[in-house]
């Protein structure tokens, strides 16, 4: 089969009813066209081949599953408004807001940083770069999200994309 | 303020003009307006999407994993998937709903791997048990064997008849879930539906 730029005709015809069914506005668009016209132009042969094809349809359809149920929707739209809400503050922390609270946090430590390392201490002394940032600016709302953003950024597609083989 | 449902829809006739689309908006994305507000917090939206898609997930698992709670559990992290995204997806690269059915599939895909070869799947949990007033109980029972011959079929010839057949995408969209080619999604059509054709051979005229 070479689709695309096979011209239609009976075996054409044949093919795309076998794969996708006995309709043809379910065809691809670009070969809809020229199977009306094959069609119209061979009525007796096109009409057996979408009748065999219609009754494989029919009988594909009878398979109904049933709709979801009232506890399943609640499951989804009760966490929808917070995990939203989430995913805004991390675009505005990975856009305009998280350079400037990363720039925050950054000027925070080296600010902090001679206060720490004159201050007299007992044991080993925490590193300045494991302090929490004391700059108000650098909140530690502005920490949270940057974890978040770690932990479970997901790109569009990034996951969809992986292990997509044949 | 609430809006009317039509409205949360993207339904009425004035909601295009009232609210412009953004320019970067795929203008064949039917899901682009409710995705847009949902990235700005309207309620209204999520439960407009979840009315519109949590239906075609369920369905849509249900019938490639052949267990329906299963299937109920990809589609509810299918949708809290979407919620992550409609902040910060990119317009104009995709569909949304293509993208919600690549994530489904792919959920499908890691149950599937992770199942032992002695489960089996509860195909009578998945059918429809009506009876509604146009089925009696031979359509119950032709369904029971259509669900038997889908489980039969291999996974790659499943998720093509399921997504063109069932959730009726088109050949390009369908192609862009499985991540195969056009040419490729064509030949796994019409070998699952000749497997099926076989299997229910004496009921097909």
């Amino acid at each position: 089969m070479t689709f695309g730029r096979t011209p239609m005709g009976p075996r054409r015809f044949r093919d795309l009813a076998e794969a996708y069914g006995g309709d043809i506005s379910r065809w691809p668009e670009a070969e809809r066209g020229p199977a009306e016209a094959w069609l119209a132009g061979n009525p007796r042969e096109g009409a057996a081949v979408l009748e065999a094809a219609r009754a494989l349809d029919d009988l594909l359809g009878s398979w109904r599953t049933a709709d979801p149920v009232e506890a399943l929707r609640s499951r989804v739209l009760v966490p929808a408004p917070d995990l939203v809400s989430r995913a805004r503050r991390r675009a505005f922390v990975l856009t305009l807001g998280g350079g400037a609270g990363l720039a925050a946090a950054c000027l925070a430590g080296i600010l902090a940083a001679p206060f720490l390392l004159s201050t007299p201490s007992f044991g080993i002394a925490p590193s300045p770069s494991m302090e929490r940032p004391a700059s108000a600016s650098a909140s530690p709302q502005t920490d949270e999200v940057l974890a978040e953003v770690l932990e479970d950024w997901e790109a569009p597609f990034a996951d969809a994309e992986a292990d997509f083989g044949a | 303020m609430l809006r009317p449902v039509t409205d949360a829809l993207g339904l009425a006739a004035g909601a295009g003009a009232a609210r412009p689309a953004s320019p970067a908006a795929r203008p064949d994305d039917p899901d682009a307006d409710l995705v847009r507000r949902i990235g700005k917090g309207d309620l209204l939206a999520i439960r407009a999407l979840t009315a519109r898609k949590l239906p075609r997930l369920t369905a849509l698992a249900a019938r490639v994993l052949g267990d329906a709670a299963e299937a109920e559990d990809v589609a509810q992290e299918s949708l809290i998937r979407a919620w992550r995204q409609a902040p910060v997806w990119r317009f104009g690269e995709a569909r949304f709903d293509t993208w919600l059915h690549r994530v489904a599939i792919n959920l499908c895909r890691d149950r599937l791997r992770r199942r032992r070869p002695g489960d089996a799947a509860d195909l009578d949990a998945l059918v429809d048990p009506g009876p509604a007033p146009d089925r009696g109980l031979e359509a119950r029972d032709i369904g029971d064997r259509v669900a038997v011959a889908m489980a039969a079929l291999p996974p790659r010839q499943r998720e093509a008849v399921v997504l063109c057949h069932y959730q009726d995408l088109g050949n390009i969209e369908a192609a862009r879930v499985l991540g195969v080619s056009v040419e490729a999604l064509e030949s796994l059509l019409s070998r699952g539906r000749r497997a099926l054709r076989a299997a229910l051979s004496d009921l097909v005229p």
